[in-house]
């Protein structure tokens, strides 16, 4: 299997696949073009993205791309599954504890400032977002601001690994973790996936054996910064509009779509053990999930069992 | 009087069990941390110990910007970003 590598998203993608050389390097090449320019797209961090555009509208209606259309619509939809747990609206929660540029140039700052001057809870509901399907329309009410961060991640993982298996017998888009699988490759019955220990990312915790389809991980040990004496991480609590406090570390996803995987991951750890089977049971999709507590223990249904194997 | 004191008895009694059999269902149906019978794999005492991610695979490269390479089977890793 030939695999490729490189950085976007702010995250390290890697393609896998299987087949003759000459095309399995075409498709990298057009599976990387689209990468990066779904990134343009989809990034708040960039003032000429379309989503840039998008929240910078707020309170007129706006004409998206299919893309950003689509990606909205599987937001819409999560957020009403999930009751709120997933809410991309929370961009202006995120900027108010120091979320407020690109990890690497966090990092390189140190200390994020403070905003004392909003609140948290400031912000309209998600569920205002209104679209017109026909028109490819958005509005979204004043005050509100995006960050489809995951889910687009997520969106775009699976998209890419779409165009790259017409290049290859079997193929896999891992994005940062955010990861889907088409076909299986020479000899193997399902594709491994190691799961990364949250207290210690160099090393792994278990190793899973998935059939082809998609698995995501949310960690809130990943992308951490100070604010004042203050650690903050990047998954909001939508309910508070702070770094969620969670009784696990990680939580990873085995599920049909990317996005889906995605989307349950980060809901599940800031729902935690007392709503996880609740969201599990009424969210109507089908998906396993393993989560990982402060003392490394693993966490999950008796169908997620089915998925470890170590060797 | 005495019918009174011995139906408290039996109300109090009936409570206590009932009470028990609340608790004990509780406690059976509420999450559980995985274990695995024992012999097969996945046990969670030896995940800890688990080699790092090179002893599974063949040289693959997860960090290093625009490098390709034909290698054997990718592991592919979950993680959070």
């Amino acid at each position: 299997m030939v695999t490729f590598s490189f950085r976007s998203m702010n995250t390290d993608i890697l393609l896998a696949a299987d087949g003759t050389p000459s095309r399995i390097s075409e498709g990298f090449k057009e599976t990387q073009q689209f990468i990066q320019a779904s990134e343009g797209r989809f990034s708040r961090f960039s003032e000429q993205s379309e989503l840039s555009d998008l929240n910078r509208s707020a309170g007129a209606p706006f004409q998206v791309s299919p893309d950003l259309f689509a990606v909205l619509a599987l937001a819409q939809h999560f957020f009403h599954l999930t009751r709120g747990l997933f809410d991309p609206s929370i961009l202006p929660d995120l900027r108010r504890i120091g979320y407020d540029q690109s990890m690497e140039l966090i990092r390189m700052r140190g200390t994020a400032p403070l905003f004392e001057t909003l609140l948290a809870g400031e912000r309209p509901s998600f569920s205002e977002m209104d679209l017109d399907e026909r028109r490819r329309l958005v509005l979204i009410p004043p005050g509100m601001a995006l960050d489809l961060g995951g889910i687009a991640k997520g969106w775009i993982a699976e998209q890419a690994a779409i165009i790259l298996s017409e290049y290859s017998s079997a193929c896999a888009v891992n994005a940062g973790g955010d990861m889907f699988m088409i076909g299986l490759p020479n000899g193997e019955g399902q594709w491994p996936v190691a799961i990364e220990d949250p207290l210690q990312p160099q090393n792994n915790l278990t190793t899973i054996k998935v059939d082809p389809g998609a698995v995501a991980t949310s960690a809130v040990t990943k992308r951490i910064w100070k604010q004042g004496d203050k650690q903050q991480h990047h998954l909001i609590d939508p309910r508070t509009g702070e770094s969620a406090r969670t009784d696990w570390l990680s939580v990873t996803v085995i599920a049909s779509h990317t996005y889906e995987a995605e989307v349950f991951a980060k809901a599940l750890l800031i729902g935690g053990p007392l709503e996880s089977e609740e969201i599990a049971h009424k969210s109507g999709t089908q998906f396993s999930y393993l989560a990982v507590d402060h003392d490394r223990k693993i966490w999950g249904t008796q169908k997620s069992l089915e998925y470890i194997y170590v060797r | 009087m005495k019918i009174i004191r011995t139906a408290l008895h039996y109300w109090f009694a009936i409570i206590s069990i009932l009470s028990f059999l609340v608790g004990w269902g509780m406690l059976a149906h509420s999450l559980k941390p995985i274990q695995p019978a024992q012999g097969t794999a996945g046990n969670t005492a030896s995940l800890q110990a688990l080699p790092p991610i090179q002893a599974f695979g063949n040289g693959l490269n997860f960090t290093a910007p625009s490098s390709q390479s034909n290698t054997g089977f990718p592991i592919l890793r979950s993680g959070g970003s």
